[in-house]
Parts: structure tokens; C-alpha cells; sequence
């Protein structure tokens, strides 16, 4: 899918990420730790939470080593308590002083949003490993200030036109201060390619609702149950489904969820083929965007009528479809990262507050 | 060095100090210390036990041993640390995978959990609610009854000769009820987006509408009306309430926070499905102090009902049945309740 030749001299080597986590393995650690939580009232959600996470790391490999997470879950559990905490001290106040506490929220979520979102990446790029590395985050909260809340005001203000360009500050700023040991990333990415795919996508979802608008039309009226069962207690009629018009409805979300996914998978291989890690280390993503995008939405819609039960499945092939088209063009050994610090980053998570885990209960699935 | 047993030796990876530069190695247990060893057998490093940091595998991953001094190993594979580092691997190692016993445990747990929820939250719930002290439902009560008088509620329009009979029914069976003098107050008001009416705000205001008035036709089924809503007052329905949905909504928040999307919209329909039910019980328990109440001033129980009956007349068989989704009993449920089975 990604036209570019990328020349490799001989002193580079293709060295690809793949990912050999089970669906059934996933499973089962899935529906054990989530029993748990049930039997637990939740508590034991924080230790499955991390040996979910290890599996999902563990299991994504690159030249034969496996990635790790180092989060204590009791960390995990104290942050949580606080988020839990800070939401029930927040809905009580708000009975008494409603005024006061929307307008409290709003600044807060302003001035703590990127601080909130520093704390969250620290925290799981610190607890993350490769080959006896850490991953760090250097923290610049006036640069998360500009990339998560001054330049998404653009947004709106240029009817959404600006969407990539505004993705790409936040993608700059976690990169430039994303770390492997002492090494630095960066990027430098071209929007031009993502631009294209993004009128296309656009172009792809009006087009999705004007034909749906048209078919519910004739279609909905041609097709229609009438329920057998009153379900109202009040009213005497008969209920009427239009099952035409909910299929219809149905299938063009689909359609605006693949136009998006689609958006996002290309821009993931922009992010990733613009990545480098200091030492002359390059990636390179070729996601096939299109059928990354039906195949991504099909799967979470299976999942998502499933009750929850297809969701560790389609984690796993979610996975599987991001991972496989990733390689990293390394130039030399691997064996040059150095820890960042003298202890070997062993303790770098320990010496971290209770205060981190707050993050990952607020913003728990979004890394 | 003494000579290692070969059968007490594992194969792995072993790290330079916070280096990902590795060479393949083995790890040994000799006593309370941990060591490593070079391809060659020269012992790199040696650390007790006690100061290693062992991270059991998640299915399928090898097992990691980190030294002190930043030092790593790996293993080739995910077995063989149980016959190396024995106990110390098994208490790490306890809860990654379970046996067949344990999982029907733990699955007859999560089954019995909901029962004991279902029997013992209202329990845990109702003693908190009695921790807060009255002087809450009171700030509350008037701030609620603030807000409706302004937007809701007009001057009642009944003759002050029927006001003044109530107000001496109400006073009667407030002495009746046993609730603490003063805690209680009775005033008329009419509202159109009410109609037929009654209710009793936490602050102890029981609020008699019009057109409820209107449609009585005896001093027993209005004093039936004001027994129920007395007795609302006296058992604090409402704080009860407040703290058992406030629980509810942190226990979901809890289990299933971390759920999908769909898993928390599941979560509040059933939170609002047992909200009802909480709502129905606290109307059978005034329903029942209500019939005790009038028995006790030689009133009907069973007038209220009839009341009722006449304000829910263009309802139906409906209103007759319980649902899972109505706040109230219905009314055949109701009467049964006030008449005691009589």
C-alpha cells in the first residue's frame, strides 16, 4: 500500500514487529480476571488489568524478544480509589453548588487535561520494556498545553479541514518526548498522502448517507413487523418495527465507521513511517488501509453484539492486523540501548507516586 | 563454587547491567542466593534471593529475574522455575492459571455475588442512610419544596372550613404515628402538572393537592393518603433513596467502569430496574404503616385504595398489575397490603 522504495543499505536490517498473542489464551485470562473483579467488587480488576496488558505486550515481538509491562497493580488500584473518589466528591458538590462546580470542571478540565495526559504516558511508557530498556516520557506541559487544548481550537474553526494537521502536533509532541533508554525519537511526517485519504474518507461517508437517506425511503416502507408482543404498558396500539429503516441505519454507521477507520490506519502509517529513533533506527507501517478498515469495523461489530463475549477475540485480531505490517529498518545491532539512569530503571516505577495510576483510571483503554 | 546439579539450572538469555546487549546464559539457585552464569560458566552475578525481582510469565511469555545491580535473564521457555526456585515460585506464581476446582469456584462465586447483593446492599445501604443526620433531609426537603412552590405549585383554592378539618385529621394521626412533634407539616397547594396528588418531601412537608381532594369522598380515604405519606417521613424514604442509588451507581462504576460502552448502558438499565424496586418497597412499607396507623384510629385501611382507584379510573388493568418498570405497587397489590389479608 505504501508506494515509497525505502532503500536499505547494507548495514540495515529489516526486522519485523509480529504479534503471537492466542485468542483463545486471551480468553481465558480475560473471562478469569474479569470473574474475579465481579467476585471482588472490582478490586482485582487493577492486577487483571496488568496481566492483560502483559499478555497483549509480551506477545507483540521483534527480533525474538517480547515487550513487557512493569506497572504494580496496586498503584493501579490507589489511582483508581482517587479517580472513583474524585468523581463521587465531584457529584456532591455538584447537588449542592451545580453553578460553581460546571464552571470548576471546565477550567479543570482545561489546565488538568494535559497534565492529565503527560501523567498517563509517563506512567505506561515508564512500565513498558524491551530487552531489559525502558521506555520514558520527558514531561513539557506547556507543548501539551498547545498540542491538546490551544491547537484543537482550530478544529471547528476551520470546519474540520484542520483535523490532520492538529493530529499531527499531538503526534509530534508524544514522539519528540517519548524516550527508549537514553535514546530520543522524533518525527517528521508528511501530511500530504494523510490529506488525501481524509477528503476521500469524508467524500466516502456523505456519499454512504445520502445513498442510506435515498434507500430508507423506498426500503423502509416495503419492510415492516409489527410486534407481536406489547412492550408499553400505556399505549393500546400495536408496536410497528421498521426493519427496513434500522438495517439501513445500521449499515451506514458501518460505512462512516470504515471511511474512519480507514482515516485513522493511515495515518498510523504516516506517524510510523515518519518515526525515527536516534542511532539511525527507522519503522515503516504498510497497513492495507482499506481492507484494515472493513475488517477492524466487522470484527468490533461481531464483538459488539456479542454481548462482550467476541471482545478478547477481536482485541487479539486487532493486534495481529496493526502489528504484522510493522517493521523496524535498524541500522546495526540492537544491543546499543543503554538504560536511562544509573539503577537500570529498575526502580524508576516504584519511586513513582500513587498519583500515576490516577490516569489509568481515567484514561484506563485509551493508550 | 560447589558443582551445580544440571537438573537445577535453567537456560536463558542473560542482560548486561540496564543494557539490552545479552548473551545466552544460565541461572542457578544455591541456597538464598540467585546466580548467573556466562556461556562459559563464569559466574556474572549473585544477589539473594530476597532482592530479585521475579516476574512470573503471563501464558506463553518467558520468565524475567531482574538483579539489583540491573542485570536481567530470560528464559528460554515459560517452565522449570517451579523445580527452581520452589515455594518463592509457586506464591508468585499462584494466581496465573488456575485448576479446574478453582475455576468452579470462582464461577459459583460470581454467580452467588448478585444474591448476596440483591439481600444484603439494602441492609449496608439503609445503615448508612441512618448515620446522616436529619438535619440533611431537612435542607434538602426545603430546598426541593423551594423550587416546586415557584415553578409548579399555585395557591390551593380549597374552602379554609375543608383545610381545617384536615389539618385536624393530619394532627391526629401524626400522635398515631409516633413521629417526633414538629417533624412533620401538612400544606395544600394545587398544580396542574401534578393533578390528583400527594406527596412528603424529606424536610417533613406533606403536600395535599386539590384535585386529589376533590375526587374524595370520605375523611378516611384522605386520612389513608396522609397516614402513607407520614410514614414516608417517619422511615426517611427518601435519604434511603438517595444513599441506596448512590451506592448503586458506585458499585457499577467499580465492576464494570472498565467495561465496554455497551456493558455500562446494560449496567444502567438494571441500576434503574432495581431503583424501581427499591421505590416499590418503600411504598409497600408506607402502604403497611398506613393500614397500622388507621387501624389504630378506627379508620378503614382499605379507603385509600378506593381513592386510588378513582384517580387511576381511565388507567385500567394496568395500573391494577405490578411491572418491573413502575414506582408503585399496583393497586391489587396494594390493597392486599392495606387489608392485611383481612
Amino acid at each position: 500500500m505504501d508506494g515509497s522504495i525505502q532503500t536499505t543499505t547494507p548495514s540495515e536490517r529489516r526486522l519485523k514487529f509480529v504479534f503471537t498473542g492466542q485468542s483463545k489464551d486471551y480468553f481465558l485470562i480475560c473471562l478469569r480476571t474479569f470473574l474475579l473483579a465481579v467476585v471482588t467488587l472490582g478490586i482485582y480488576d487493577a492486577w487483571g488489568t496488568v496481566e492483560r496488558r502483559r499478555y497483549l505486550l509480551g506477545h507483540t515481538k521483534l527480533d525474538g524478544h517480547g515487550f513487557d509491562y512493569h506497572a504494580r497493580p496496586i498503584t493501579i488500584l490507589i489511582g483508581r480509589l482517587i479517580a472513583v473518589a474524585a468523581i463521587v466528591g465531584y457529584n456532591v458538590m455538584a447537588y449542592f453548588q451545580p453553578g460553581f462546580m460546571s464552571g470548576f470542571l471546565s477550567m479543570a478540565f482545561i489546565f488538568g487535561m494535559p497534565w492529565l495526559v503527560i501523567r498517563a504516558l509517563r506512567f505506561q511508557l515508564r512500565n513498558t520494556s524491551y530487552r531489559n530498556v525502558r521506555f520514558d516520557f520527558v514531561e513539557d506541559y506547556s507543548r501539551a498545553f498547545k498540542a491538546f487544548i490551544l491547537a484543537p481550537i482550530l478544529i471547528p474553526l476551520s470546519l474540520c479541514l484542520a483535523w490532520p494537521w492538529v493530529q499531527r502536533v499531538g503526534a509530534r509532541f508524544i514522539a519528540d518526548n517519548m524516550r527508549f533508554g537514553d535514546r530520543a525519537f522524533s518525527l517528521d511526517m508528511r501530511l500530504w498522502k494523510v490529506y488525501l485519504v481524509f477528503f476521500s474518507a469524508i467524500a466516502c461517508g456523505i456519499a454512504a448517507i445520502v445513498i442510506g437517506v435515498l434507500m430508507n425511503g423506498s426500503f423502509s416502507e416495503a419492510w415492516t413487523v409489527t410486534a407481536p408482543l406489547q412492550v408499553l404498558i400505556s399505549d393500546a396500539q400495536p408496536m410497528v418495527i421498521p426493519v427496513g429503516s434500522i438495517i439501513c441505519t445500521v449499515v451506514v454507521i458501518f460505512l462512516i465507521a470504515v471511511c474512519f477507520t480507514v482515516y485513522k490506519a493511515a495515518f498510523r502509517n504516516a506517524v510510523l513511517n515518519g518515526v525515527t529513533l536516534a542511532g539511525g533506527h527507522r519503522f515503516s507501517s504498510t497497513i492495507p488501509i482499506i481492507r484494515y478498515g472493513f475488517t477492524l469495523c466487522g470484527i468490533w461489530f461481531l464483538a459488539s453484539i456479542s454481548i462482550g463475549l467476541l471482545i478478547p477475540w477481536a482485541t487479539i485480531w486487532s493486534k495481529r492486523l496493526q502489528t504484522n505490517y510493522l517493521v523496524m529498518v535498524a541500522a546495526g545491532s540492537l544491543d546499543e540501548f543503554k538504560s536511562h539512569g544509573e539503577d537500570g530503571g529498575n526502580a524508576a516505577a516504584t519511586e513513582l507516586g500513587s498519583l500515576e495510576g490516577i490516569t489509568d483510571g481515567l484514561l484506563g483503554g485509551t493508550f | 563454587m560447589e558443582p551445580s546439579d544440571p537438573k537445577k539450572e535453567i537456560a536463558g538469555r542473560l542482560f548486561d547491567s540496564g543494557s539490552s546487549r545479552f548473551q545466552p546464559g544460565t541461572i542457578r539457585c544455591l541456597g538464598d542466593r540467585v546466580l548467573a552464569f556466562d556461556a562459559d560458566g563464569n559466574q556474572t552475578v549473585s544477589a539473594p534471593l530476597g532482592s530479585v525481582q521475579i516476574d512470573p510469565p503471563v501464558r506463553g511469555m518467558p520468565w524475567r529475574v531482574r538483579f539489583p545491580n540491573g542485570q536481567a535473564f530470560e528464559s528460554n521457555g515459560p517452565t522449570g522455575f517451579d523445580m527452581l526456585f520452589g515455594r518463592e515460585a509457586g506464591r508468585v506464581k499462584r494466581f496465573h492459571g488456575l485448576t479446574p476446582m478453582r475455576w468452579t469456584a470462582l464461577i459459583l462465586a460470581s454467580l452467588a455475588l448478585p444474591f448476596v447483593l440483591w439481600f444484603g446492599y439494602p441492609i449496608a445501604a439503609d445503615n448508612v442512610a441512618r448515620a446522616v443526620p436529619v438535619s440533611l433531609d431537612r435542607s434538602i426537603g426545603q430546598s426541593t419544596f423551594r423550587e416546586l412552590d415557584g415553578a409548579v405549585f399555585d395557591k390551593s383554592e380549597l374552602p379554609s372550613a375543608r383545610k381545617a378539618k384536615m389539618r385536624a385529621i393530619f394532627t391526629e394521626i401524626l400522635r398515631a404515628s409516633d413521629l417526633a412533634p414538629g417533624r412533620a407539616r401538612l400544606v395544600f397547594r394545587k398544580s396542574d402538572y401534578f393533578g390528583a396528588n400527594a406527596f412528603a418531601l424529606p424536610d417533613g412537608t406533606v403536600v395535599m393537592l386539590d384535585d386529589l381532594v376533590a375526587l374524595a369522598e370520605s375523611d378516611d380515604e384522605i386520612a389513608g393518603v396522609l397516614a402513607h405519606e407520614v410514614a414516608h417521613i417517619r422511615e426517611r424514604h427518601s435519604m434511603r433513596q438517595v444513599v441506596r442509588a448512590a451506592g448503586i451507581s458506585v458499585l457499577a462504576l467499580l465492576i464494570l467502569g472498565d467495561g465496554s460502552s455497551f456493558a455500562e448502558e446494560i449496567a444502567a438499565m438494571g441500576a434503574g430496574i432495581v431503583q424501581f424496586s427499591y421505590n416499590r418497597e418503600f411504598e409497600t412499607e408506607a402502604d403497611l404503616a398506613s393500614a397500622q396507623i388507621m387501624r389504630k384510629l378506627g379508620r378503614d385501611p382499605n379507603a385509600m385504595i378506593a381513592l386510588l382507584r378513582r384517580v387511576y379510573k381511565d388507567c385500567g388493568e394496568s395500573c391494577e398489575e405490578t411491572s418491573i418498570l413502575s414506582t408503585h405497587p399496583g393497586l391489587r397489590d396494594r390493597l392486599e397490603t392495606v387489608s392485611g389479608g383481612e
